[in-house]
Protein backbone atom coordinates (compact mmCIF):
# COMPACT_ATOMS: atom_id res chain seq x y z
CA UNK A 1 0.00 0.00 0.00
CA UNK A 2 1.82 3.20 -1.00
CA UNK A 3 0.55 6.37 1.05
CA UNK A 4 1.28 9.35 -1.15
CA UNK A 5 -0.24 12.62 0.99
CA UNK A 6 -2.59 13.27 4.08
CA UNK A 7 -6.06 13.07 4.39
CA UNK A 8 -8.49 15.96 4.76
CA UNK A 9 -9.05 14.39 8.44
CA UNK A 10 -5.35 14.33 9.11
CA UNK A 11 -5.08 18.04 7.96
CA UNK A 12 -7.78 18.96 9.77
CA UNK A 13 -6.42 17.43 12.77
CA UNK A 14 -3.23 19.16 12.70
CA UNK A 15 -4.61 22.21 11.66
CA UNK A 16 -6.87 22.00 15.01
CA UNK A 17 -3.68 20.95 16.94
CA UNK A 18 -1.70 23.32 15.83
CA UNK A 19 -4.27 26.34 16.17
CA UNK A 20 -4.81 25.45 19.80
CA UNK A 21 -1.03 25.16 20.47
CA UNK A 22 -0.67 28.43 18.39
CA UNK A 23 -3.23 29.97 20.85
CA UNK A 24 -1.62 28.88 23.88
CA UNK A 25 1.86 30.17 23.03
CA UNK A 26 0.37 33.23 22.52
CA UNK A 27 -1.28 33.56 25.61
CA UNK A 28 2.03 32.66 27.14
CA UNK A 29 4.05 35.26 25.28
CA UNK A 30 1.70 37.71 26.18
CA UNK A 31 1.24 37.23 29.62
CA UNK A 32 5.32 37.32 30.26
CA UNK A 33 5.63 40.37 28.82
CA UNK A 34 2.77 41.62 31.48
CA UNK A 35 4.52 40.42 33.56
CA UNK A 36 7.91 42.24 32.35
CA UNK A 37 6.29 45.62 32.02
CA UNK A 38 4.36 45.04 35.90
CA UNK A 39 8.21 44.48 37.25
CA UNK A 40 9.85 47.63 35.04
CA UNK A 41 6.87 49.27 36.75
CA UNK A 42 7.62 48.58 40.32
CA UNK A 43 10.98 48.84 39.80
CA UNK A 44 10.30 52.21 38.65
CA UNK A 45 7.96 53.00 41.61
CA UNK A 46 11.06 51.73 44.43
CA UNK A 47 13.32 54.07 42.85
CA UNK A 48 10.63 56.59 43.26
CA UNK A 49 9.87 55.80 46.40
CA UNK A 50 13.61 55.78 47.49
CA UNK A 51 13.97 59.29 46.21
CA UNK A 52 11.22 60.56 47.86
CA UNK A 53 12.70 58.80 51.66
CA UNK A 54 15.83 60.97 50.89
CA UNK A 55 14.54 64.13 49.75
CA UNK A 56 11.50 64.55 52.70
CA UNK A 57 14.19 63.74 55.25
CA UNK A 58 16.48 66.45 53.91
CA UNK A 59 13.69 68.42 54.12
CA UNK A 60 12.67 67.47 57.46
CA UNK A 61 16.00 68.37 58.45
CA UNK A 62 16.54 71.15 57.79
CA UNK A 63 12.65 72.71 58.56
CA UNK A 64 12.23 75.58 60.58
CA UNK A 65 8.34 74.11 60.55
CA UNK A 66 5.79 71.40 58.92
CA UNK A 67 2.13 71.94 58.43
CA UNK A 68 -0.27 69.25 57.20
CA UNK A 69 -3.41 70.39 55.37
CA UNK A 70 -6.47 68.13 54.04
CA UNK A 71 -8.13 67.80 51.19
CA UNK A 72 -6.19 67.81 49.41
CA UNK A 73 -3.47 66.57 51.53
CA UNK A 74 -0.38 68.48 51.46
CA UNK A 75 2.70 69.03 53.48
CA UNK A 76 4.29 72.17 53.97
CA UNK A 77 7.85 72.64 55.10
CA UNK A 78 9.24 76.14 55.94
CA UNK A 79 12.75 76.78 56.26
CA UNK A 80 14.65 79.44 57.87
CA UNK A 81 15.17 81.65 55.03
CA UNK A 82 11.48 81.65 54.43
CA UNK A 83 11.97 79.14 51.29
CA UNK A 84 8.82 76.62 51.74
CA UNK A 85 8.47 73.22 49.98
CA UNK A 86 5.09 71.17 49.78
CA UNK A 87 4.82 67.37 49.29
CA UNK A 88 1.28 66.83 47.53
CA UNK A 89 -0.43 64.28 45.70
CA UNK A 90 -1.11 65.17 42.03
CA UNK A 91 -2.72 62.67 39.67
CA UNK A 92 -0.55 59.58 39.72
CA UNK A 93 2.77 61.35 41.23
CA UNK A 94 3.93 62.75 44.58
CA UNK A 95 4.88 66.07 43.59
CA UNK A 96 7.11 68.11 45.52
CA UNK A 97 7.34 71.64 45.26
CA UNK A 98 10.08 74.13 45.86
CA UNK A 99 9.58 78.30 46.20
CA UNK A 100 11.88 80.82 47.42
CA UNK A 101 11.60 84.81 46.95
CA UNK A 102 12.99 85.65 43.82
CA UNK A 103 13.73 82.28 42.49
CA UNK A 104 11.82 80.29 40.04
CA UNK A 105 9.34 77.75 41.31
CA UNK A 106 11.32 73.88 41.21
CA UNK A 107 9.25 70.75 40.76
CA UNK A 108 10.21 67.47 41.74
CA UNK A 109 7.95 64.50 40.93
CA UNK A 110 7.53 60.77 42.45
CA UNK A 111 5.81 58.17 40.56
CA UNK A 112 2.66 56.62 42.78
CA UNK A 113 0.54 54.09 41.22
CA UNK A 114 -3.10 54.84 41.75
CA UNK A 115 -4.03 52.07 43.97
CA UNK A 116 -1.26 53.16 46.48
CA UNK A 117 -1.83 55.21 49.66
CA UNK A 118 -0.53 58.02 51.28
CA UNK A 119 -0.79 58.94 54.61
CA UNK A 120 1.15 62.33 56.37
CA UNK A 121 1.23 62.81 60.04
CA UNK A 122 3.30 65.09 62.63
CA UNK A 123 4.41 62.86 65.78
CA UNK A 124 5.52 64.68 68.88
CA UNK A 125 8.77 64.36 71.02
CA UNK A 126 10.71 64.45 69.04
CA UNK A 127 8.48 66.46 66.47
CA UNK A 128 8.92 63.77 63.83
CA UNK A 129 7.27 64.17 59.89
CA UNK A 130 5.68 60.71 59.06
CA UNK A 131 4.81 59.61 55.82
CA UNK A 132 3.57 55.90 55.35
CA UNK A 133 2.63 55.10 51.74
CA UNK A 134 0.83 51.80 51.39
CA UNK A 135 -0.79 49.41 48.54
CA UNK A 136 -4.13 47.94 48.59
CA UNK A 137 -3.89 44.61 46.73
CA UNK A 138 -7.38 44.88 46.70
CA UNK A 139 -7.95 40.70 48.69
CA UNK A 140 -10.76 40.43 51.44
CA UNK A 141 -8.79 39.92 54.60
CA UNK A 142 -5.37 41.00 53.30
CA UNK A 143 -4.88 44.91 54.69
CA UNK A 144 -2.76 47.26 52.87
CA UNK A 145 0.65 46.37 52.88
CA UNK A 146 3.43 49.56 53.63
CA UNK A 147 5.78 50.18 50.61
CA UNK A 148 7.49 52.82 52.16
CA UNK A 149 7.30 54.25 55.75
CA UNK A 150 9.67 57.21 56.66
CA UNK A 151 9.83 59.47 59.72
CA UNK A 152 12.31 62.20 59.14
CA UNK A 153 12.92 64.79 62.28
CA UNK A 154 12.04 68.11 62.39
CA UNK A 155 15.32 70.90 62.37
CA UNK A 156 17.31 68.21 63.49
CA UNK A 157 19.98 69.66 61.19
CA UNK A 158 18.97 73.06 62.27
CA UNK A 159 19.77 72.18 66.08
CA UNK A 160 22.92 70.37 65.54
CA UNK A 161 24.40 73.38 63.71
CA UNK A 162 22.68 75.54 65.97
CA UNK A 163 20.41 77.23 63.64
CA UNK A 164 22.70 77.01 60.34
CA UNK A 165 21.05 74.48 58.49
CA UNK A 166 20.14 76.54 55.79
CA UNK A 167 17.86 75.56 53.09
CA UNK A 168 18.91 72.90 50.41
CA UNK B 1 18.91 -4.28 -5.76
CA UNK B 2 16.78 -3.10 -2.78
CA UNK B 3 19.28 -4.00 0.30
CA UNK B 4 17.15 -5.46 3.45
CA UNK B 5 17.70 -2.62 5.51
CA UNK B 6 15.78 -0.30 2.68
CA UNK B 7 13.16 -2.58 2.77
CA UNK B 8 12.45 -2.79 6.51
CA UNK B 9 12.77 0.95 6.30
CA UNK B 10 10.16 1.54 3.33
CA UNK B 11 7.97 -1.12 5.25
CA UNK B 12 7.81 0.78 8.31
CA UNK B 13 7.33 4.08 6.89
CA UNK B 14 3.86 2.74 5.02
CA UNK B 15 2.61 1.00 8.44
CA UNK B 16 3.60 3.73 10.71
CA UNK B 17 0.18 4.60 12.06
CA UNK B 18 1.12 6.50 15.54
CA UNK B 19 3.90 7.67 18.05
CA UNK B 20 6.83 4.96 19.64
CA UNK B 21 6.44 4.86 23.40
CA UNK B 22 9.98 6.03 23.91
CA UNK B 23 9.13 8.81 22.01
CA UNK B 24 6.13 9.49 23.76
CA UNK B 25 7.92 9.85 26.92
CA UNK B 26 10.95 11.35 26.04
CA UNK B 27 8.46 14.51 24.33
CA UNK B 28 7.04 14.53 28.15
CA UNK B 29 9.86 14.52 29.92
CA UNK B 30 11.28 17.29 27.74
CA UNK B 31 7.73 19.11 28.79
CA UNK B 32 7.78 18.49 32.24
CA UNK B 33 11.40 19.40 32.91
CA UNK B 34 10.85 22.75 31.05
CA UNK B 35 7.76 23.07 33.21
CA UNK B 36 9.26 22.54 36.00
CA UNK B 37 11.92 25.07 35.90
CA UNK B 38 9.16 27.29 34.47
CA UNK B 39 7.35 27.11 37.62
CA UNK B 40 11.00 27.30 39.95
CA UNK B 41 12.24 30.16 37.81
CA UNK B 42 9.00 32.18 38.55
CA UNK B 43 8.64 31.41 42.60
CA UNK B 44 12.61 32.18 43.32
CA UNK B 45 11.89 35.36 41.02
CA UNK B 46 9.06 36.16 43.66
CA UNK B 47 10.47 35.60 46.37
CA UNK B 48 13.73 37.56 45.36
CA UNK B 49 11.08 40.47 45.14
CA UNK B 50 9.82 39.61 48.06
CA UNK B 51 12.75 39.59 49.85
CA UNK B 52 14.61 43.01 48.04
CA UNK B 53 11.20 44.49 49.73
CA UNK B 54 11.58 43.66 53.00
CA UNK B 55 15.09 44.25 53.19
CA UNK B 56 14.11 47.62 51.92
CA UNK B 57 11.71 48.16 54.96
CA UNK B 58 13.64 46.81 57.73
CA UNK B 59 16.18 49.47 56.47
CA UNK B 60 13.77 52.62 56.53
CA UNK B 61 12.89 50.54 60.27
CA UNK B 62 16.65 51.37 61.57
CA UNK B 63 16.78 54.29 59.97
CA UNK B 64 13.44 55.72 61.52
CA UNK B 65 14.37 54.19 65.06
CA UNK B 66 18.07 55.57 64.92
CA UNK B 67 16.87 59.26 63.84
CA UNK B 68 14.40 58.92 67.08
CA UNK B 69 16.61 57.66 69.34
CA UNK B 70 20.09 59.80 68.64
CA UNK B 71 18.00 63.01 69.32
CA UNK B 72 17.73 61.53 72.71
CA UNK B 73 19.31 63.06 76.32
CA UNK B 74 21.51 60.27 77.99
CA UNK B 75 18.53 59.43 80.37
CA UNK B 76 16.08 58.98 78.14
CA UNK B 77 17.89 57.11 74.86
CA UNK B 78 18.47 54.56 78.47
CA UNK B 79 15.20 54.47 78.83
CA UNK B 80 14.08 53.86 74.99
CA UNK B 81 16.44 51.67 74.53
CA UNK B 82 14.54 49.07 76.93
CA UNK B 83 11.36 50.29 75.98
CA UNK B 84 12.13 49.34 72.14
CA UNK B 85 9.94 48.35 70.11
CA UNK B 86 9.19 47.48 66.28
CA UNK B 87 6.52 49.99 64.48
CA UNK B 88 3.20 49.14 63.98
CA UNK B 89 3.65 49.38 60.30
CA UNK B 90 6.29 47.41 60.45
CA UNK B 91 4.76 44.52 62.44
CA UNK B 92 2.21 44.18 59.49
CA UNK B 93 4.88 44.54 56.99
CA UNK B 94 7.55 41.93 57.97
CA UNK B 95 7.07 38.64 58.86
CA UNK B 96 7.50 38.28 62.95
CA UNK B 97 9.88 41.07 63.37
CA UNK B 98 12.45 41.45 65.98
CA UNK B 99 14.58 44.45 67.07
CA UNK B 100 17.25 44.85 69.73
CA UNK B 101 19.40 48.05 70.46
CA UNK B 102 22.06 48.73 72.70
CA UNK B 103 24.40 51.91 73.86
CA UNK B 104 28.11 51.13 73.18
CA UNK B 105 31.05 53.44 74.74
CA UNK B 106 34.80 52.56 74.27
CA UNK B 107 37.61 54.45 71.88
CA UNK B 108 35.37 55.09 69.40
CA UNK B 109 33.18 56.65 71.28
CA UNK B 110 29.73 56.52 72.61
CA UNK B 111 26.64 54.79 69.85
CA UNK B 112 23.54 53.47 69.80
CA UNK B 113 23.64 50.08 67.68
CA UNK B 114 20.25 48.77 66.90
CA UNK B 115 20.01 45.08 64.83
CA UNK B 116 16.80 44.22 63.48
CA UNK B 117 15.62 40.48 62.03
CA UNK B 118 12.80 38.79 60.98
CA UNK B 119 11.57 35.22 59.82
CA UNK B 120 13.00 34.19 56.55
CA UNK B 121 14.37 31.16 54.49
CA UNK B 122 18.16 30.07 54.85
CA UNK B 123 20.67 31.87 57.00
CA UNK B 124 19.43 35.31 58.83
CA UNK B 125 21.54 36.99 59.41
CA UNK B 126 20.05 40.41 61.64
CA UNK B 127 20.41 43.70 59.72
CA UNK B 128 22.69 46.33 61.80
CA UNK B 129 22.60 50.29 61.66
CA UNK B 130 25.03 52.22 63.89
CA UNK B 131 23.88 55.85 64.94
CA UNK B 132 26.86 58.02 66.69
CA UNK B 133 26.10 59.83 69.46
CA UNK B 134 29.06 61.38 71.02
CA UNK B 135 32.60 61.53 69.27
CA UNK B 136 35.66 59.68 71.02
CA UNK B 137 37.62 61.77 73.94
CA UNK B 138 40.57 62.90 71.85
CA UNK B 139 38.45 63.50 68.38
CA UNK B 140 35.81 65.99 71.18
CA UNK B 141 39.13 67.51 72.53
CA UNK B 142 40.26 68.73 69.19
CA UNK B 143 36.87 70.41 68.21
CA UNK B 144 36.69 73.66 68.49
Amino acid sequence: MKNRGFTLVEMVAVISVSSVLLVLATGVVHRAMRIDTAWRERADVTRAMTRLAHDLRRDAHRAQSVEITQDPLVLRIVFADDAEVSYQVVGEKIVRERQAAGEQTEREYYKKPADYGLEITILASPERVELRLTHDVKLVGIEPRTVLHVEAQVGRLLRLTGGEGGEP
Amino acid sequence: MISPFHNRCQKLRTTRHGLGMTELIVAATLLITALSLLVTLSFRTGKLWQDSRHYQLAVQELTNQQERLTSLDETALDTALTELVVSAAMQNALPNPRLTGKKISDDDGTRVLLEINWDRLGTAHPLSLVGWIAPPAEAAEETP
